[in-house]
């Protein structure tokens, strides 16, 4: 691969939505929710700074550092995925795609344990506000890695008999972007709830 | 299908109808009837206990308030239900490419749920409800008195018993069909309704679970699986008025579905915010429930889309106008004026409220009395033996939803203006007003209600009427 | 459609992954900037990640003018919001 940017076309691109419309609207919605959900905490820890303080106090940082850098190289797996499916490198692209949901694996493997763990201390929805926001927000952005998880493993299963190639990417790209959109609101999560203290 | 089950067939009048691609479809059709005679009595009662809101003592006591609104809500389920039902056994043949299973077991069902419902009623009116409970088993298993659940025990398993029949012979048709994304959402729908049904025997004592799980029924009802059958219903209209590809209809289903679980599971904390459960509720339940609208601004945009990119310009209008329609006043209703009331900050002075009465009657009439009209204008012309009404039974049909609709705008109204007299004066103020004394203010507004309310029984009667409009008939 | 090198994906990986530790770090340092400062910092560092991986990852670089006017229009609301509450 030498270091140059591909141009697949001579004119200049047309404007291009990566994926699905449906899909996007799927993720605009999601994105609201998760909007509301982080504003609503934002309004919280305002009135109770001393009590989300300590709380945030019990949070090391090390696990979720870790999960923000598994989801950052997931994320680039799934845009080496698709580059490779537009090259028609069907090998490749799957390897790319299965390295994604390795690095998924593994950011919901850290979770799981980082729970595991508050749940032992006997933290529950009910213990304080803080408590209840993180479990509900870890919580909710652990489904949508899961969910995330099956879309990509779908498109991985269906692309065994080269479903997808250049000017087929439709169904990579839109699973490519919820990934991306799962990505995009833990890094606010991270430093909403872990690092910002 | 053996002789004897094609025996079973409701016999056409003359040669074999070739609008239907399956003969079994058929059975749909007095499913269809009864839904409309049952919506007929259903808005004779809501005449009855709207009159009865500022003419109190109206057939006291033959037919006291607390009786009449029972069988108004449980008329309205259950002529959905046969609309459902009617509705399935028309797409699920069709979808699945082969006959119904058991057309012979529709049939049957058909009777037996018919006749335990016009039994219930009957026992509605003519028992004391207390003397009705006893006479039913409800020492046995408690499990009466409970809003829209009021109906007695061995009505309840009759139920269940009925949609084990349905879901059977529906279930056996697709297994061995070919499975569509509209056929499975149907029947992902259809389970979950008889699933989420079974939770109307749980019955604690401790009047905290009580509440908590009848929303499992309610709201996990309609605003969950029944969004699922509607989503389906449209879906399956829309792909053959319009012709569009079934590929870009089945994956706007799938969004729209998605989107119904995601804000609709959680969203049921929106019901628990005042009943004894914890505190998490008010915010789980605001943030999830406000984003209740979205699955029918989907719709909305979905219906109006493929119409608007429709390959066809089918003869059947009147089908689309109702497709439109429910898009529209399911989204008003169930949407917006669903959301008004949903976050708990707000819900704490509107909970209990002539706006729940709003966004109830608009929401159900939008969403799910609307979708079953739409199957049934689509379906019946075909059951009939016609691919759509003569011009004049269309014009018929499409002035009886213009009626309709603006009149349930109208009741709508009525009940908002209610709502925001009786939240200010009794909630709001400094110096709130009791709950009777506030409700001689509202007497107005009642009195308007009710007048709407007529104008939507004149509806349901030129709707009526479209059915027997003859005229030059659409090859 | 222009897909980036391969020398421009792990530049972009490494921009974000290096803008992680170092959030992770300046928190982990304990570091008292004043009043709610580190918070809207890091913050501040959210939204540069998150507009990285919207324009490069999500590739909304060449996506028309709406969607990227939403996606970006979100994350700038939600952090900058977030940082006005650290005020």
């Amino acid at each position: 691969m030498n270091g140059q940017s591909l141009e697949l076309t001579a004119a200049p691109p047309a404007r291009h939505i990566p994926g699905d419309l449906a899909m996007w609207c799927f993720i605009l919605a999601e994105l609201a929710v998760f909007g509301v959900f982080f504003l609503v905490y934002g309004v919280y820890r305002r009135q109770q700074p001393a009590l989300f303080a300590e709380g945030q106090s019990h949070l090391a940082l090390l696990l979720p550092t870790l999960n923000t850098l598994l989801l950052i190289a997931g994320s680039a797996c799934m845009v080496a995925a698709v580059k490779r499916f537009a090259l028609d490198r069907q090998a490749a692209a799957r390897r790319a795609l299965l390295l994604a949901m390795v690095f998924g694996s593994g950011f919901l493997l850290c979770k799981l344990y980082e729970l595991a763990g508050k749940f032992m201390a006997g933290i529950s929805l009910s213990s304080n506000d803080f408590w209840m926001f993180y479990l509900s927000l870890t919580v909710f952005h652990f489904l949508h890695v899961v969910l995330g998880m099956v879309i990509v493993a779908a498109v991985w299963w269906m692309a065994r008999d080269g479903r997808y190639g250049p000017g087929r990417l439709d169904g990579v790209e839109t699973a490519a972007a919820y990934w991306h959109m799962v990505d995009l609101v833990w890094l606010v999560l991270f430093a909403l709830v872990y690092v910002a203290r | 299908m053996s002789n004897a089950t094609v025996a079973a067939l409701p016999a056409s009048k003359a040669t074999v109808n070739d609008q239907i691609k399956y003969r079994s479809q058929a059975v749909a059709k007095p499913y269809f009837v009864a839904a409309i005679g049952l919506f007929i009595g259903q808005i004779l009662f809501g005449l009855i206990i709207g009159l009865q809101y500022f003419k109190g003592d109206f057939l006291f006591p033959a037919i006291p308030f607390g009786t009449a609104r029972m069988v108004h809500t449980n008329l309205l389920i259950v002529w959905l239900l046969f609309g459902f039902m009617g509705a399935g056994y028309f797409l699920i043949p069709e979808e699945c490419e082969r006959e119904l299973y058991s057309p012979k077991l529709a049939i049957i069902t058909f009777w037996v749920f018919l006749v335990a419902g016009a039994l219930t009623i009957l026992g509605y009116l003519g028992l004391p409800y207390n003397v009705l409970a006893h006479l039913t088993g409800n020492d046995l298993l408690p499990t009466m008195g409970r809003g829209y659940l009021e109906q007695p025990l061995i009505t309840k398993v009759g139920i269940v018993l009925v949609a084990l029949s349905f879901l059977f012979n529906l279930s056996m048709t697709l297994l061995s069909g070919r499975k569509t994304s509209i056929s499975i959402v149907m029947m992902l729908g259809l389970w979950g309704l008889a699933i989420f049904f079974l939770f109307s025997f749980v019955n604690p004592n401790n009047l905290v679970l009580d509440k908590y799980f009848w929303w499992w029924v309610v709201h996990l009802w309609v605003e969950g699986v029944w969004e699922l059958i509607m989503g389906a219903m449209l879906a399956f209209v829309l792909v053959k008025v319009t012709g569009v590809d079934r590929e870009i209809i089945e994956k706007w289903l799938y969004l729209i579905i998605a989107m119904t679980l995601i804000t609709g599971i959680i969203g049921t904390g929106h019901h628990y915010f005042w009943i004894g459960t914890p505190g998490y509720w008010q915010l789980l339940g605001s943030v999830f429930s406000a984003l209740e609208p979205v699955p029918f601004f989907m719709m909305t945009v979905f219906a109006f889309n493929m119409v608007k990119r429709r390959r066809r310009e089918h003869p059947n209008q009147a089908a689309t106008l109702w497709a439109l329609g429910t898009g529209v006043m399911s989204f008003l209703g169930a949407g917006v004026w669903g959301f008004l009331g949903t976050l708990s900050v707000v819900n704490y002075y509107t909970h209990g409220t002539q706006l729940t009465a709003a966004h109830g009657h608009m929401a159900f009439y939008g969403a799910y009395a609307m979708v079953v009209l739409t199957m049934i204008s689509y379906t019946m012309p075909l059951l009939r033996g016609r691919e759509a009404n003569s011009a004049a039974a269309q014009k018929l049909e499409k002035t009886a939803f213009w009626v309709m609709t603006l009149a349930i705008v109208g009741i709508t109204l009525s009940l908002t203006a209610a709502a925001v007299t009786q939240v200010s004066l009794q909630r709001l103020s400094a110096a709130p007003l009791s709950f009777m004394e506030t409700q001689q203010h509202i007497m107005p507004m009642y009195w308007a209600r009710f007048g709407f309310g007529l104008c939507f029984f004149t509806g349901l009667m030129m709707y009526v009427t479209s059915f027997f409009v003859t005229g030059k008939r659409e090859s | 459609m222009n897909y980036p090198a391969s020398s421009r994906l792990w530049l972009w990986w490494l921009w974000l992954s290096g803008l992680t530790l170092l959030a992770a770090l300046l928190a982990e340092q304990g570091l008292s900037l004043g009043q709610g400062a580190l918070a809207r910092l890091v913050l501040l560092l959210a939204w540069v990640k998150g507009v990285t991986v919207i324009e490069h990852y999500m590739g909304l670089r060449h996506a028309p003018r709406w969607l990227r006017l939403v996606v970006h229009g979100w994350l700038l609301l939600v952090t900058g919001l977030l940082m006005m509450s650290f005020c």
